[in-house]
């Protein structure tokens, strides 16, 4: 293990800044019309109520780990280098709908960090970020593998 | 609307254009000048700007979405990028079921889908896990 996994081991477990914010209804429009999604749930609120929600429905994927707290906070909170970091793999686990107007709160923790072998090394940083709604329920659950090469 | 139980049809994007991606930016509140700003892009050696992953993702989510028929059926997902993706490029989305299992109450399937550009070159991966309907419908 080189001295800079040793050095960056240090930070496994610690916690990003707390965050807190409004899943805004017009962002939802804007990301369901650039992708041109098909399901009116995600762009018309009278379909998103008709079909029983309180707003517009947020797609899966929507929601991301740094929609409601600057990447660069996130990434810095671990000593991670924007510039160099490469998304790996993100995975979400969906426990209960979010809409247009819910209030969003949660934090992010560096779970794991492994070095990675091979001609350009590399840390694999594991994140996860779990996000609660207004009513306290846990609505979604992130885990993320961010890449930054060690030279 | 695709059957819950069927395999959808494959999904073809429309070609990714600039004002798009400036779209999709602002909704996702991500101002890199790695999707935005073509000098600085080609500065830090890519051939244009990247098409943000939150794109793929959007797709990849439709995707499941309709596969699992309602997002409340929809346990969870993920996916795993593997080549950047660039303006004016096109994606084509298929997927095939991996299998069932039965969890309490519930059948769970578990199915996987790759994005791939028109002209055949891998971009990312993505499997997903949904709560199969019964046949009244009624899922997770």
């Amino acid at each position: 293990m080189s001295a800079s996994t040793q050095a960056a081991l240090a930070v496994v477990g610690q916690t990003a800044p707390r965050f807190r914010g409004v899943v805004e209804r017009l962002r939802l429009i804007d990301y369901a019309r650039a992708l041109r999604l098909r399901n009116p749930v995600h762009f018309d609120r009278a379909a998103a109520v008709a079909a029983g929600y309180r707003d517009v429905l947020a797609p899966p994927g929507f929601v991301i780990s740094h929609s409601l707290q600057p990447r660069s906070v996130k990434l810095g909170s671990f000593g991670i280098d924007e510039g160099r970091a490469l998304a790996g793999e993100m995975r979400f686990e969906l426990f209960a709908p979010i809409c247009g107007g819910d209030e969003l709160s949660g934090q992010t923790v560096l779970v794991d960090l492994r070095e990675k072998a091979g001609k350009r090394p590399m840390h694999a940083y594991a994140l996860e970020t779990r996000f609660t709604n207004q009513a306290g329920e846990t609505v979604l659950v992130i885990n993320e593998t961010i890449m930054q090469w060690l030279e | 609307m695709t059957s819950p139980l069927q395999e959808p049809a494959e999904f073809i994007s429309p070609v990714i254009n600039r004002v798009d991606i400036a779209w999709i930016c602002v909704a996702t509140d991500d101002p890199s000048p790695l999707h935005l700003d073509e000098p600085f892009a080609k500065s830090v050696g890519h051939r244009s700007v990247v098409v943000p992953g939150t794109m793929l993702i959007g797709w990849f989510g439709q995707y499941f979405e309709e596969w699992a028929g309602e997002q409340k059926n929809l346990r969870d997902w993920k996916v795993r990028f593997t080549s950047p993706l660039w303006p004016d490029e096109q994606l084509k989305i298929s997927g095939k079921t991996v299998g069932d299992s039965v969890v309490g109450t519930d059948t769970i399937r578990e199915v996987e889908a790759t994005a791939v550009t028109t002209d055949g070159r891998a971009v990312a991966r993505a499997t997903a896990r949904f709560v199969v309907p019964d046949a009244k419908g009624n899922g997770a």
